[in-house]
């Protein structure tokens, strides 16, 4: 009997951590700015409003955020495609190849986003990929950030698919390149889909890099920290629900996808 | 050349951008910030019209600097704290997740959920939640109780909230590894347990803590060099004048005084104590195989 009582307390103790500041999030969102500051500040909305989503949709730096997060995550989502699916192919078939580069991926992930990111910055204002308006140094920096991921997911999924498939291609007169494009990615497909649907997440989510690239041209999360610090709590609200519900939903449409692996190497840059 | 050859070469160009590619835009900058770091660039003040190429003037500056060693004794207490909360409280959720509860993968979505929040937007609730006129003091004002200023500059105070909403965001990492490994012990050990009379705190101290400490030193390093990066948490919830840490304060030297050669110090400082403490954790792991073995 202890034992349960124990059990439930704990039980409300975690929703009420994990749940609780997201309801206030939502709460901000759509209720009127005053409601967010006025002493003491209440629990419940008194007065529901759209005003804060209607001032992102009429605000062109608002709205254009909104458009480079989505271009930041699509862009950085191809690039990390297209060069790690096909290279974790090869570490799968040519397995030498294998700990050399998950030496490096491994090196890669290990150096903090500061050190890398204020480097990288001065370099890309040499270049003329800083602040960049369509986000061209962003998806270049989230690109390292989700390639390590792409890399050892499309390696796991190909060391799964067995390499007599792709021979027996070759034997009917399939070229290499052949077979790996018309036998194995089909087959790869839903390990594909899952580093494709990480990879928008990584850079949807990322901070430190989108704070130190983007100076003007802000995406959401740069924009949604200087709204919070320039006290426009709503809207920082309403921006934040917008980031938050797309990562919501996908992550539970993976949720069964992801194995703890991907989990654990997937935290924050 | 043999046709194997050939097939190694094949794999080899295949994976070579993705390589290239890794190493021109991440180890390239950090050796890059090494050379800024050795770097006193060309200033109108500076008794040196050309920049200065060796020197370790930016060093002696930044080790001058009595933020900077606040900056290195935060960037200490809040990872040590940080994990040791996340492994406490980790352990607490993985323990009670693994009984048999009624609605049990609600909660289970609900303990994962704080990992699926956008970093930023979790960091600015609890700005809110947090700060002197926020939902935490109403509370307690509405309850007769005094208010707190949580987020007092350089307050102990302060550091302990920076910990403890760092622990929030990655606790469901450290639940995850940690549930995976609870329900990887074989059944018959509680059972074997049960039949000798063991239970309760005896049972969990002598027979499933043993077992579950391979987990828990997977998700002590990887949480350790995750925790050592700390960037946005103190910087989102009290500026960079607050709780400074060594990455917050290289932003703050490079983005306010544009002074990137002090902003690349502080960074390399970083980057050069993580690789150590990750060499040193592979060392560690290396003798404990082999003892093992």
């Amino acid at each position: 009997m202890k034992r349960n009582v124990l059990i439930a307390v704990a039980l409300v103790l975690l929703v009420a951590v994990n749940v609780a500041p997201l309801y206030l999030l939502v709460k901000q969102a759509f209720t009127p700015e005053r409601e967010s500051v006025q002493w003491p500040l209440s629990f419940v909305p008194k007065t529901l409003t759209l005003v804060h989503l209607k001032q992102i949709v009429s605000s062109a730096n608002l709205l254009n955020g909104f458009v480079l997060s989505i271009v930041a995550a699509l862009g950085s989502t191809l690039l990390s495609l297209v060069l790690g699916v096909v290279g974790g192919w090869a570490m799968a078939r040519a397995r030498a190849l294998s700990s050399v580069v998950l030496s490096v991926v491994v090196m890669a992930r290990l150096f903090p986003t500061i050190s890398v990111g204020i480097p990288v910055a001065v370099l890309f204002i040499s270049f003329g990929l800083y602040n960049h308006p369509w986000a061209v140094g962003l998806i270049l920096a989230h690109a390292t950030v989700s390639l390590p991921f792409v890399l050892l997911i499309s390696y796991s999924t190909f060391i799964a698919i067995p390499q007599t498939l792709e021979e027996s291609a070759l034997v009917d007169g399939c070229s290499l390149l052949g077979a790996f494009i018309r036998i194995s990615v089909p087959l790869a497909r839903p390990g594909i889909a899952a580093a494709a649907i990480l990879a928008f997440i990584l850079s949807w989510d990322e901070f430190t890099y989108a704070l130190l690239l983007q100076i003007t041209n802000r995406n959401l999360p740069p924009l949604i920290y200087y709204y919070s610090s320039y006290g426009n709590i709503g809207t920082a609200s309403a921006l934040s629900f917008l980031m938050l519900v797309p990562a919501v939903v996908i992550t539970f449409v993976i949720q069964k996808h992801i194995k703890a692996g991907y989990v654990t190497g997937a935290v924050k840059a | 050349m043999s046709v194997r050859q050939q097939r190694n070469w094949f794999f080899f160009l295949l994976v070579l951008p993705s390589l290239v590619y890794l190493l021109l835009l991440i180890i390239g900058p950090s050796f890059y910030a090494v050379k800024l770091a050795l770097t006193v660039p060309a200033g109108i003040h500076a008794p040196h019209p050309t920049a200065r190429f060796p020197s370790l003037v930016n060093f002696s500056h930044l080790f001058a600097d009595p933020e900077f060693w606040l900056a290195v004794r935060n960037n200490l207490i809040i990872p040590v704290f940080s994990v040791i909360v996340e492994l406490i409280v980790g352990l607490c959720l993985a323990l009670l997740l693994s009984q048999k509860i009624v609605g049990r993968g609600v909660f289970r979505t609900i303990a994962l959920l704080p990992f699926v929040v956008p970093e930023i937007v979790f960091l600015i609730i609890m700005k809110s939640v947090f700060s002197e006129h926020g939902y935490l003091n109403s509370v307690l004002e509405t309850s007769n109780l005094s208010g707190v200023f949580w987020l007092e500059p350089r307050s102990l105070l302060a550091l302990g909230v920076v910990i403890l909403v760092d622990a929030w965001h990655v606790t469901p990492i450290v639940f995850l590894i940690l549930l995976s490994a609870l329900e990887s012990i074989p059944t018959d050990i509680y059972e074997a347990a049960r039949i000798d009379g063991t239970t309760g705190w005896t049972l969990f101290w002598y027979i499933v803590f043993p077992l579950l400490i391979p987990a828990i030193l997977v998700a002590v390093v990887l949480r350790s060099i995750d925790a050592f990066r700390i960037f946005a948490t103190p910087l989102v919830l009290l500026g960079f004048e607050g709780t400074p840490v060594i990455s917050s304060y290289a932003y703050h030297y490079w983005i306010d005084y544009s002074n990137e050669s002090l902003a690349c110090c502080a960074t390399t400082v970083l980057a050069i104590v993580i690789l150590a403490l990750s060499y040193l954790y592979v060392k560690l792991w290396k003798q404990a195989e082999r003892i093992e073995g």
